[in-house]
């Protein structure tokens, strides 16, 4: 870093005054000498003084509306579950996730088609699901018609974001076909299955070059049960004893085996090591 | 607004006169408003968004343990949900020219001779109408450090605390994002 980074960088700090007094002094010693620097301090000095001078009139109305909702907010019954968050056009967006929640698939057929063909959601339900939660209809919006588009928007996203989780699955790759979520669900499903944890092979406990007997250490000590992997059959084992052959390998060789899928196991060992040990037995 | 005072508020609020919590509002609404509108760039949904952080405090104000002050436990629910609000909807957002964050460079910035210090009112107005679109420019990271220091008047302290960085992070974030500024302003041919 040169001598000039590191006294910008003071220059940042010194603007907002969180500067020490040794650094404000070896800054102005520095700025006295150096043009490019000063022009630098003229220049975040002025950014600083035009954002504070630049504020916005909030809106006329916002004190008012914020106070409706709050005193809506006050007034709800508490521990009642809400679908619905009281702000601006993503009410629509909630609205149509409750009713898709509670209409079923039905409603899902007809609300997830790809491209820009979505309905505008029907503001007629979001009202009624306002109402049921004991909210003033008339408290979803205070933007008009924007909650439409947004909601509109919304839909689009939710499609393609549904689209690329069913990816794997059945779902048509041409565009503006209508994607049956009713059928591919349920293969969704059926390709799912968990992994078993029952690996009685596995090596539970991490093996060291100690333990081993070995002085050094090794980057990593793997183990290979079963068939010997050809690059190592033309090697000289350094130890051979109880139904297990050791050999020494390069990190070149552990990388390429470890690419192979030949390791059952990997125990890391030591990362500047230059070589790693191989643990073989014929049989697990 | 006296940190007594806004205790005060907040008891009553508590106890249930929601409509005591008009005063915070009424004095933290425009640094609150703006806040958003330049993390958004979006007059819209600054507007929602300032509305929701509101809301959000309002509910959670039993859990306002009084360290900070109110406004800066407020700004920093803002500006979460700002943050939140530009990671979900990157597509809707307008990409104006980007700046390459260039966390990697160390590189000193090289300033051309342009008069940074403007002297009519006009060149004032520019120079405020160039800074607006070059923070719209910005990495969300280094905008919202940039805006809580220089529109909300937070500290670093009070910043490193809000976005939940160290402090040396929140330096080295506001002068990446100075330095951008600088450069945006510079290019934008105003003062050339």
């Amino acid at each position: 870093m040169s001598e000039c980074t590191k006294f910008q960088e003071l220059i940042s700090s010194a603007v907002d005054n969180e500067i020490s007094d040794a650094d404000k002094e070896a800054l102005e010693a520095h700025l006295a000498e150096c043009e490019a620097c000063r022009r630098v301090y003229e220049a975040f000095s002025a950014i600083s003084g035009a954002a504070a001078d630049s504020l916005a009139e909030v809106p006329k109305n916002f004190k008012e509306n914020t106070m409706s909702l709050v005193m809506s907010e006050a007034s709800r019954p508490k521990g009642v579950k809400r679908f619905l968050n009281l702000y601006g056009r993503y009410t629509a967006l909630a609205a149509v996730l409750a009713v898709i929640i509670i209409g079923g698939k039905s409603v899902t057929g007809n609300m997830f088609r790809m491209g820009n063909s979505a309905p505008a959601p029907d503001m007629n339900t979001a009202s009624a699901e306002a109402a049921m939660d004991g909210v003033d209809p008339s408290m979803l919006s205070s933007r008009g018609n924007a909650n439409s588009i947004a909601a509109e928007n919304k839909l689009v996203e939710l499609d393609e974001a549904a689209e690329a989780e069913n990816d794997m699955e059945t779902a048509p790759a041409a565009a503006g076909a209508e994607y049956d979520y009713a059928t591919s669900e349920n293969s969704y499903k059926s390709s799912f299955e968990a992994p078993s944890f029952a690996d009685s092979n596995a090596v539970k406990k991490p093996l060291n070059h100690e333990e081993l007997g070995y002085k050094q250490s090794f980057c990593a000590i793997c183990t290979i049960e079963g068939v010997l992997p050809s690059q190592l059959t033309e090697l000289d084992p350094v130890r051979s004893e109880d139904g297990e052959t050791h050999y020494e390998i390069s990190v070149e060789l552990f990388y390429e085996l470890d690419a192979e899928g030949a390791f059952s196991s990997i125990f890391y060992e030591d990362g500047a090591a230059e070589t790693a040990l191989v643990i073989y037995t014929a049989e697990p | 607004m006296t940190r007594e005072e806004e205790a005060e508020i907040i008891k009553r609020v508590l106890s249930g006169e929601a409509e005591a919590f008009e005063p915070l509002v009424e004095a933290n609404q425009t640094l609150v408003y703006n806040l958003a509108l330049k993390m958004l760039a979006n007059p819209e949904d600054a507007y929602d968004m300032a509305q929701e952080a509101f809301l959000k405090a309002f509910r959670s104000l039993s859990g306002f343990k009084m360290q900070s002050s109110f406004s800066s436990w407020l700004y920093r629910i803002t500006a979460n949900i700002c943050l939140d609000f530009l990671r979900k909807n990157k597509r809707r957002q307008e990409t104006p020219l980007t700046v390459s964050d260039g966390e990697d460079e160390e590189r000193e910035l090289e300033l051309p001779d342009y008069r940074y210090n403007p002297e009519t009112e006009l060149e004032r107005k520019e120079l405020r109408a160039a800074l607006d679109k070059a923070v719209a420019a910005l990495s969300a990271e280094q905008r919202s450090v940039f805006l809580l220091r220089e529109i909300n008047g937070l500290s670093y302290a009070e910043i490193s605390s809000c976005l939940e960085l160290d402090i040396g992070t929140v330096k080295s974030r506001l002068f990446r994002a100075r330095s951008n500024l600088a450069k945006l302003i510079g290019r934008s041919g105003n003062f050339s």
